[in-house]
């Protein structure tokens, strides 16, 4: 199941030399973030819904992690968990050794909802999170510009959130999580209302502010395409209840450009991933209609058989 | 025109200029049917107004009846070949013409002083006012911070909201005699009916509302290390303020309408007082002028609210 399904791939395992040397320089970089058998159990005693359990999981200095799995699998409530916005009901989560207790500025979060605050311009949403840490007003705006400039929106530094684009909200939403000077930044399926184009550029923005800034990232998604493109190490859940299934490292070097997504070790990531995926589907009830054979009527009075 | 008849579509649109026709409108037609109710004999006018007595004995100028006596009368007269009485349709005595109402509204304020203990039109109302203002400043003074900090720590909502909910019940009028007993006949009655009146409704509109702050924005002030008063402060307050600013319009509204139970207790007083004892003195184009100016007045304070508001709230959406 594990061997890739077309012959003239190449085996997702074999990393080129490059990712090896880069994957293994990773790897004696410290922790920076750490899931301790983490479990998760919803409502109450009478009908318990098990999102998680026993996650165990390390996540590298800037490292780029990407989760993936099936809708339901427990993703969301992963990167909840590890923002503190919520609490698992076993285990633990340590931040640079030192155990997490709730939300707090070491974890920085981009959401999937836009967040950025509608009272305050551009410039001032940024701010925010500089001003909470104690910096004073004059130092904090300095520093906003700075990253303002930094994802080329300086010039709508005065306007309202409501007055940008959808993708440039996510952008200033990133903007103001590192701001804050986050250990790690939590991403909860961020660019998924954005369309393609947007999305690929969204994606090189953040590769690209990754490289020069002092991140680690935890980025949640359920587009495989992106998962691959942007990961070092991807790590796949299964539904019900939501564990571990893999982690897989992608073989792919670095810089990334999105010619590589159609290489060989690109696709062959995917079709490994896919495959992972549609197993645990036969168990998960939202893809239990996937065999379904639809019987629709015809109700199309025209004649000509193109279709 | 095409966006005028847009505007009779369900949830259709509206723009500017058949916005100000509308507005034109709302003021103009419901002025043109009373006046032509007062000044079209034809529409209804349902009695006389008698303007010479003529041989009948209990009839006198100025008095109305209905047409139907009125004719009896006549009739009868005329078989006995009396002098018959003369007069002109009119409407009851409590539905004044506008230029009446006008009138008695120019008069209020081109001749303030009332009469004795009467007092006249503007002196009662800006008696009211002070009553209005004090009690809603002092109940928005409590009601506002106990409302935000009910909506955002659900241990004091769940400490005070019953007992709110249970005076809330409780009729206004049912505290007049006990403000009077502890507070005194004058003024300070009447400002404890309002506040009264007010601030159990203000907790729980102002508590909801601060719930219904959208919760992905704490939370997303929460990851930026805010918490505590600065959460408060910073992300609670001014997220829910224009609604809060929406709440308090409203509430304003409902603060006037404890003021005819405040100003009857105690010493009677202020406009509504007023409004009373012209009714009773049957002079109806006081009360319609007063009526109007309380109207006037409160129309007046939401216009300029609103106005305000788009100031204030430059950020929100719908206001731009
Ligand atoms: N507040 C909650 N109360 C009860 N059950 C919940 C709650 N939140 C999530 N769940 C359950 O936990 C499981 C995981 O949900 P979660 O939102 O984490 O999935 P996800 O992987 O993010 O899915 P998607 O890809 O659709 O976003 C689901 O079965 C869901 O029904
Ligand atoms: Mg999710």
């Amino acid at each position: 199941m594990t061997t890739p399904q077309e012959p003239n791939l190449p085996d997702y395992r074999d990393l080129p030399a490059d990712v090896a040397a880069r994957m293994k320089v990773i790897k004696e970089r410290e922790l920076v973030l750490e899931i301790d058998h983490l479990g998760k159990v919803f409502g109450g005693r009478k009908n318990p819904t098990v999102a998680l359990e026993d996650i165990e999981f390390g996540v590298h200095k800037r490292e780029f992690i990407c989760v993936v799995g099936p809708s339901g699998c427990g993703k969301s409530t992963l990167v909840r968990i590890l923002a503190g916005l919520e609490e698992g009901t076993s285990g633990r989560i340590l931040v640079d050794g030192r155990p997490v207790t709730g939300p707090g500025p070491d974890r920085g979060m981009v959401f999937q909802k836009y967040t950025l605050f509608p009272w305050l311009t551009v410039c001032q949403n940024v701010m925010f999170g500089i001003e909470m840490s104690g910096t004073e007003k004059g130092e904090a705006q300095r520093q906003a510009m700075q990253w303002l400039q930094m994802i080329g929106l300086e010039q709508f530094a005065e306007a309202w959130p409501h007055q940008l684009s959808g993708g440039m909200q996510q952008r200033v939403a990133i903007a103001r999580a590192l701001a804050a000077q986050p250990r790690v930044l939590l991403m909860d399926e961020p660019f998924s209302a954005l369309d393609a184009q947007t999305r690929l550029r969204m994606q090189n923005y953040l590769m690209e502010i990754w490289r020069k800034v002092d991140i680690t990232i935890v980025f949640i998604t359920h587009d495989l395409d992106e998962a691959i493109y942007l990961a070092d190490r991807i790590l796949v859940l299964q539904p019900r209840p939501g564990r571990v299934e893999e982690v897989i490292e992608v073989p792919l070097s670095r810089p990334r450009r999105a010619a590589q997504m159609t290489a060989g070790e690109f696709l062959a990531t995917k079709a490994h991933l896919e495959a992972l995926i549609r197993s645990s589907g036969p168990n998960a009830d939202d893809s239990a209609d996937e065999d379904v054979e639809l019987d629709i009527p015809l109700l199309t009075l025209v004649s000509d058989k193109a279709e | 025109m095409k966006s005028f008849t847009s505007a009779w579509k369900l949830y259709g649109k509206v723009d500017g200029s058949s916005r100000s026709i509308l507005a034109v409108l709302a003021i103009i037609l419901p002025l043109v049917a009373w006046s032509a109710v007062s000044y079209l004999p034809f529409l209804w006018h349902p009695q006389i107004l008698i303007t010479d007595a003529g041989d009948e004995d209990y009839l006198e100028t100025g008095m109305r009846l209905n047409r139907a006596d009125f004719g009896k009368a006549v009739q009868e007269m005329q078989a006995h070949g009396q002098k018959v009485p003369q007069g002109i349709p009119a409407n009851p005595v409590y539905l004044p013409s506008p230029g009446n109402v006008l009138s008695a509204f120019i008069n209020a304020f081109t001749n303030p002083v009332g009469g004795g203990t009467e007092k006249s039109i503007p002196q009662a109302f800006w008696h009211s006012i002070q009553i209005i203002f004090w009690g809603f400043v002092i109940s928005s003074a409590i009601g506002v911070p106990l409302g935000v900090m009910c909506g955002a720590l659900p241990a004091l909502a769940r400490l005070v909201e019953p007992s709110v909910d249970f005076f809330r019940y409780l009729p206004a009028p049912a505290f007049g005699a006990l403000a009077v007993a502890i507070l005194g006949i004058y003024d300070a009655p009447k400002i404890a009916i309002i506040v009264i009146g007010t601030l159990f409704q203000q907790i729980l509109v102002i508590s909801n509302t601060t719930r219904k702050l959208d919760f992905a924005l704490i939370e997303a002030a929460r990851t930026l290390g805010a918490k505590g008063p600065r959460l408060l402060f910073r992300v609670v307050v001014p997220g829910i303020l224009p609604d809060l600013y929406r709440d308090q319009r409203i509430l304003l509204g409902w603060a006037w309408t404890y003021l005819i139970v405040a100003e009857l207790i105690g010493t009677s007083s202020g406009i509504t007082w007023f409004i009373t004892q012209q009714a009773r003195y049957q002079h109806f184009d006081n009360v319609y002028a007063a009526m109007a100016l309380i109207g006037i007045a409160g129309l007046g304070t939401d216009m300029l609210l609103g106005i305000l508001a788009r100031f204030l709230f430059t950020w929100k959406r719908e206001n731009v």
